[in-house]
C-alpha cells in the first residue's frame, strides 16, 4: 500500500505537466490507468511511461486540439456560393456603371466646385488625375470580378471536401476583397464611383466576412474525406 | 487515421471499455504488436470525444478508483466503416499486384 502511495505521487508529479482542463476531464481515470498497469510492488513510474505522459501533455500545451464543430462547414459553403453571385452581380453593376463613373470621373477632375471642402488631401492631387485613374479601376474590377467568382466557387469545392488549404485560401480572399472595398470608397469620396457599385462591393465584403468568420470558427480537420465527417 | 485511433474505435466497436480494458484489448487484437501506453490513449480519447466518435457510456468507483466506460457513437462507427474499407481496398490492391508479380516470376 505504501508502495502505491509513493507510485501515485510520481504519477501525480508527472500528470501535473498536463493542461489543467485535461487534468479535470481524465486525471483520475488516467492515474487508475497506470496503477493498474503498475508492476507487483512497483515504487516509481517507469522511464517510458513517464517520457510518454510528459510528450503528451508537453503536446497538449504546444498544440491544443481546437474544440471546433463541423456543423459551420455546409453554411461556410453556402456563403461562398452567395459571395461568388454577390461578386458576379458587382460584375455587372461595375459594367454597366462604366459610362456614368466615367462621365462623373471626367466632371470632377475639370471642375473646381466639385472639390469637397473636407476631402482627403490626398485626393487633391489625385483629383487632376481621377479620369485615368477611374478608368483602370473599372478595368481591373472588369478582370478582378470573374477571377473573384471563380476562386471562391473554387474555395466553396474546398471547404466541402475539408480542404486545409481552403481556410488560408478564404482568407486571402476577404483580404483582397477588403482591399477592393477601400478603394471603392476612397474612389467614391472623390464623388465619381456611383453608388450602385460601392453598394455591390460592400455587399461582396459583407458576405466575405462571414464566410471567413464561419470558416475560422469551424473544422476542417477531415484532410480527404467530407468535412461533416471529422477523421482524427 | 493513425493506428492507435484505429486500434481504439476497434477495440471500442464490440461494445463499451474502460481504458484498462482498451489497452488490453488493442494488444489482443494486433497480437501483441501495438502496446498503447496510458498518454497515448488518454490523449487520443481527448481528442476523439471532442470529434464526437466516441462518448462517455459510464463510471464506475473500483477500489475507490474511477473507471470510465467509452462507447462508439454513431459518427465514430461510421469513420471506423470507412476507414476500414479503405484499409481493404489498399490491401487488395497490395495482395492483387504481389499475385501479379508471383505470377511473372513463375512463368
Amino acid at each position: 500500500v505504501n508502495e502505491e502511495a509513493q507510485l501515485e505521487r510520481g504519477y501525480r508529479r508527472l500528470l501535473a505537466c498536463y493542461p489543467s482542463t485535461f487534468r479535470r476531464a481524465h486525471e483520475e481515470e488516467l492515474l487508475a490507468v497506470l496503477l493498474e498497469s503498475a508492476r507487483e510492488g512497483q515504487r516509481h513510474p517507469g522511464v517510458a511511461d513517464a517520457a510518454n505522459l510528459l510528450c503528451h501533455a508537453l503536446r497538449l500545451r504546444i498544440a491544443p486540439p481546437r474544440r471546433r464543430s463541423t456543423h459551420g462547414v455546409p453554411w461556410a459553403v453556402r456563403l461562398m456560393l452567395l459571395t461568388a453571385f454577390l461578386n458576379l452581380v458587382a460584375f455587372a453593376v461595375v459594367v454597366s456603371t462604366e459610362d456614368a463613373v466615367s462621365a462623373a470621373a471626367f466632371r470632377g477632375a475639370t471642375s473646381p466646385i466639385a472639390q469637397p471642402p473636407g476631402g482627403l488631401v490626398v485626393l487633391r492631387f489625385v483629383r487632376p488625375h481621377l479620369p485615368v485613374l477611374i478608368h483602370n479601376l473599372v478595368v481591373f474590377a472588369r478582370i478582378a470580378a470573374p477571377i473573384a467568382v471563380v476562386g471562391w466557387l473554387v474555395l466553396a469545392w474546398a471547404a466541402a471536401r475539408g480542404r486545409r488549404w481552403g481556410r488560408i485560401g478564404t482568407v486571402a480572399m476577404f483580404v483582397l476583397t477588403l482591399l477592393g472595398l477601400l478603394v471603392a470608397v476612397v474612389a467614391g469620396h472623390a464623388a465619381a464611383y456611383a453608388a450602385a457599385d460601392l453598394i455591390a462591393v460592400s455587399a461582396v465584403c459583407l458576405s466575405a466576412l462571414a464566410t471567413t468568420a464561419l470558416i475560422l470558427s469551424a473544422s476542417s480537420r477531415a484532410d480527404n474525406g467530407p468535412a461533416t465527417s471529422p477523421r482524427p | 487515421m493513425q493506428e492507435p485511433t484505429f486500434m481504439i474505435l476497434t477495440a471500442l466497436a464490440s461494445g463499451s471499455q474502460h481504458g484498462y480494458g482498451i489497452i488490453n484489448d488493442v494488444s489482443g487484437i494486433s497480437g501483441g504488436r501495438v502496446k498503447l501506453r496510458a498518454g497515448t490513449l488518454y490523449s487520443a480519447l481527448d481528442r476523439l470525444s471532442a470529434d464526437g466518435l466516441v462518448e462517455v457510456d459510464r463510471e464506475e468507483i473500483v477500489d475507490s478508483r474511477l473507471r470510465r466506460y467509452y462507447r462508439l457513437t454513431a459518427g465514430g462507427s461510421d469513420c471506423l466503416a470507412r476507414e476500414a474499407a479503405r484499409m481493404r481496398a489498399t490491401a487488395g490492391v497490395a495482395l492483387t499486384r504481389l499475385e501479379a508479380r508471383s505470377g511473372k516470376a513463375g512463368t
